[in-house]
């Protein structure tokens, strides 16, 4: 099927049209835009706390604040991001002619637009938006504690954005396995795709029990007696973090890749080590599924020693990626663009989060740290100082691709210069605060605690960020430099085609979209949200098996 | 254990007969028939009747530590090496016939694994030895169905991809991961085995050592898969 939407009607073709590029860039622009402002509720957090005592907003506001700030991210920004570049990239790369089911791949973006504005009209009813952490823990979530609407319409944003981006890695998965140029094997996909091809597996394997979790958790508010048996808010729990583990890993892979990609094109090399890259993402994925209790090593009941050996199991993998990196570093011609630097950058600062995260992986030291700023310090230097600047490391790279347009070389060395200050003026010193027992999501904290400069120097260094980030923006806007189809020496197959590419025919007939079906509920019992979980699992994991078979 | 040992007696007649008949194959094998032996015949067997977490150590051992070896070992390959035409034509009439496709192995497994731990099955094994001995055949049954044709050392009308043994095998953790956190969470499951600390054993052994089991042979089965695939690729260059 070819190009059924006249030409000359953009906003009709990014509604509607079914190019992949075209639905790669929506989604990543419509993610860029939750990143702003999830970035605005951090910064007003932070003017908050940059001294003791209530100056800006009151305490529930500032429940709201961290809630929407951490779903804001994650549901929101860096799940979709990584999934956009994904649509944008894979086909691409591994010389399909379009995505497979570009349809689902719509659908998902729609569904994730809807999602997000569902979540966000929490702030216009009553009482403001939704005040039950980004994980929604039961009770604390449930009717009783948290009445209104805010809180449903949190549910139910989760649920669309959840179901969109599933239907978006159901699509990247299908092109990965069944729509590879001749010749193209698996072991010859750029490693991107190998990330992306991980991350999508455990999309598609963890995000419908998250689905399961919401509707129940909304079930259980609407009547009752879902989580309500002894027991269930550690049920919840479980299902939440089955999702809850995974997602880190879909929130860092793809930007793993691109970091790989980019260290790779700018020393000069082949990427040392692919085989075992490759490896190690696949000792990632499936440790992935048994790790998830490591957040709930202060619960009661929770067999410890398990999952910290799965836990600390996972340094192998991740020094094998290290040093795979490195190794690709070692005696390359490398040249200091942009995208290097923020590469770079990366690596130094992912190794403290990761480097923390052997630490919490400890039930003994967890113990210790649990709840407090340790652990928002240890999770922001991985997702921030990990996953986003992988992020733009590969849009610095790929945007001469997307665009057609280099981004101008100065402005980014000091988006760079002020992104790394920034972060670890912001983090490093939540380690020490966390240490001296500051516990998160708190509004105020005495004076007489002696924490007030180390969270001003943390105030400033946000600040520091959010001007990075406008630095950005207006390199964005300004830079207009032709960039030409290649202007790294891209070894990848999508430096082979224009810049920007051109309209992908897309070939896909219109494909059923496939329904998540959420058991039959049995109120009452604990059984409940094990048969809801059990069944969204067995339905995706079904469908995962069938599609890759294909 | 007498089928075990005319398993094993019926493998080394075999490789006997087929030429350069690997060995790490007929190791695979043995090892397989031993840990059923152990699961069966061993001192575990009788902790079983009074531990839960022995009994789950036994069900793990059944139902995917000795298939996955016993289809590492391709006995039905060595079939078609050691037997005469005709005995062929029989074996590859039955490999037809026969379900193996890992959605029909991992439909079984996920079946007799929440069907005899998350219901009244359990108990009912326990008190019944005809049951008892039904469900463990079924383990070992349901786990070669899910191994053989994802290890892949068999001959089979339609071999996997890659990608698709991956999915199957992730797919494999969670049904276990469920049993896992049924035990953990939730009170006493089965009359029988009224000790709690126990219970957290089992559920972190079905858990834990199973999921641990899955992602070392997630990463071989895989990886083999995706450099045969390479190396067929090679092949196909070359001859051009």
């Amino acid at each position: 099927m070819t190009k059924v939407m006249p030409r000359g009607a953009p906003l009709l073709e990014t509604l509607a049209g079914t190019d992949h590029k075209r639905i790669g860039l929506t989604t990543g622009a419509v993610a860029f835009g939750f990143f702003l402002a999830g970035g605005a509720l951090a910064v007003l957090m932070r003017t908050e706390l940059a001294q003791p005592g209530l100056q800006v907003v009151s305490l529930s506001t500032y429940n709201a604040l961290f809630t929407m700030h951490g779903s804001t991210m994650i549901y929101l920004f860096v799940t979709p991001v990584a999934l956009a570049l994904g649509l944008y990239l894979v086909p691409l790369q591994v010389g399909a002619r379009g995505l497979a089911g570009s349809r689902w791949a719509l659908g998902g973006l729609w569904l994730l637009v809807l999602g997000g504005l569902t979540m966000w009209s929490g702030f216009l009813v009553q009482g403001g938006a939704a005040q039950a952490t980004w994980s929604g823990f039961d009770p604390l979530s449930n009717a009783v504690n948290s009445p209104g609407n805010a809180m449903d319409s949190w549910i139910w944003g989760v649920v669309l954005a959840t179901l969109g981006e599933l239907l978006m890695a159901g699509a990247i998965t299908a092109t990965l396995l069944g729509r590879r140029a001749p010749g193209m094997t698996l072991l010859r996909m750029p490693i991107f795709c190998w990330a992306e091809l991980v991350t999508c597996l455990m999309t598609l394997f963890a995000f419908p029990v998250l689905i399961g979790a919401m509707v129940a958790l909304w079930i259980d508010r609407q009547w009752g007696g879902v989580f309500t048996a002894p027991g269930g808010p550690v049920t919840y729990q479980h299902l939440f973090w089955f999702y809850g583990h995974p997602v880190v890993y879909v929130m860092f892979f793809p930007f793993l890749g691109a970091v790989a990609e980019v260290i790779v094109v700018f020393s000069g090399k082949r990427l040392f080590g692919y085989r075992g890259m490759v490896l190690s993402l696949l000792v990632f994925a499936s440790l992935s599924m048994s790790v998830w209790a490591h957040h709930m090593f202060t619960v009661p009941g929770v067999t410890v020693e398990y999952f910290a050996l799965t836990s600390t199991l996972l340094v192998i993998p991740a020094g094998t990626e290290y040093f795979s990196l490195l190794g690709t570093l070692h005696g390359g011609r490398i040249r200091l663009s942009v995208p290097m630097l923020f590469a770079l950058a990366f690596l130094v600062q992912f190794l403290v989060g990761g480097l923390s995260g052997i630490w919490v992986a400890s039930p003994a030291l967890d113990n210790h740290a649990n709840n407090s700023y340790v652990v928002v310090a240890h999770f922001h230097y991985t997702l921030l100082a990990g996953s986003i600047f992988g992020f733009f490391a590969g849009v610095y790279y790929w945007w001469p691709k997307l665009t057609g347009r280099l981004l101008g070389e100065r402005l980014g060395r000091l988006h760079v210069a002020l992104f790394v200050v920034g972060t670890n003026l912001t983090f490093a010193p939540q380690f020490a605060l966390g240490e001296e027992g500051m516990a998160r999501r708190i509004a105020d904290y005495p004076a007489g605690a002696g924490w007030g400069t180390l969270n001003l120097l943390s105030s400033i260094g946000s600040y520091v960020i959010a001007l990075s980030v406008l630095v950005f923006v207006v390199n964005a806007l300004v830079s207009r430099a032709p960039a030409g189809p290649d202007p790294w020496g891209g070894q990848t197959l999508e430096w082979a085609t224009p810049s920007p590419p051109g309209e992908a025919q897309d070939l896909s007939p219109a494909t059923v979209l496939t329904a998540f079906g959420v058991a039959a509920l049995l109120s009452g019992t604990e059984l409940g949200p094990w048969c809801i979980a059990l069944g969204a699992l067995l339905v995706a994991a079904g469908v995962a098996g069938l599609v890759a078979e294909r | 254990m007498i089928a075990v040992a005319f398993w094993g007696a019926l493998y080394l007649a075999g490789a006997r007969r087929a030429r350069g008949w690997p060995r790490a194959r007929s190791a695979a094998f043995a090892g397989g028939l031993a840990l059923l032996a152990v699961a069966l015949a061993s001192p575990l067997d009788a902790r079983a009747e009074r531990l839960l977490s022995a009994h789950m150590a036994q069900h793990l051992l059944l139902g995917l530590a000795a298939p996955l070896l016993v289809a590492a070992g391709a006995p039905v390959r060595l079939a078609l090496a050691a037997l005469g035409p005709r005995g062929r034509r029989w074996v590859a009439r039955a490999l037809h016939a026969l379900p193996l496709r890992p959605a029909t192995g991992w439909a079984a497994f996920t079946a007799v694994m929440l069907g005899t731990h998350l219901t009244g099955v359990y108990e009912l094994a326990l008190r019944d030895p005809l049951i008892h001995a039904a469900e463990h055949l079924a383990y070992v049954l349901a786990g070669l169905l899910f191994w053989v044709p994802l290890v892949g050392a068999d001959p089979l009308p339609h071999p996997p991809g890659p990608a698709a043994k991956l999915a199957w095998l992730m797919a494999a953790m969670p049904p276990m991961g469920l049993v896992g956190a049924r035990l953990l969470t939730g009170g006493v499951a089965y009359p029988s085995y009224p000790s709690l600390a126990d219970q957290r054993t089992a559920a972190g052994l079905m858990w834990g050592a199973g999921s641990l089991l899955l992602a070392a042979a997630l990463v071989w089965i895989v990886f083999a898969a995706l450099v045969r695939e390479e190396q067929r690729q090679r092949r196909r260059e070359a001859a051009r």
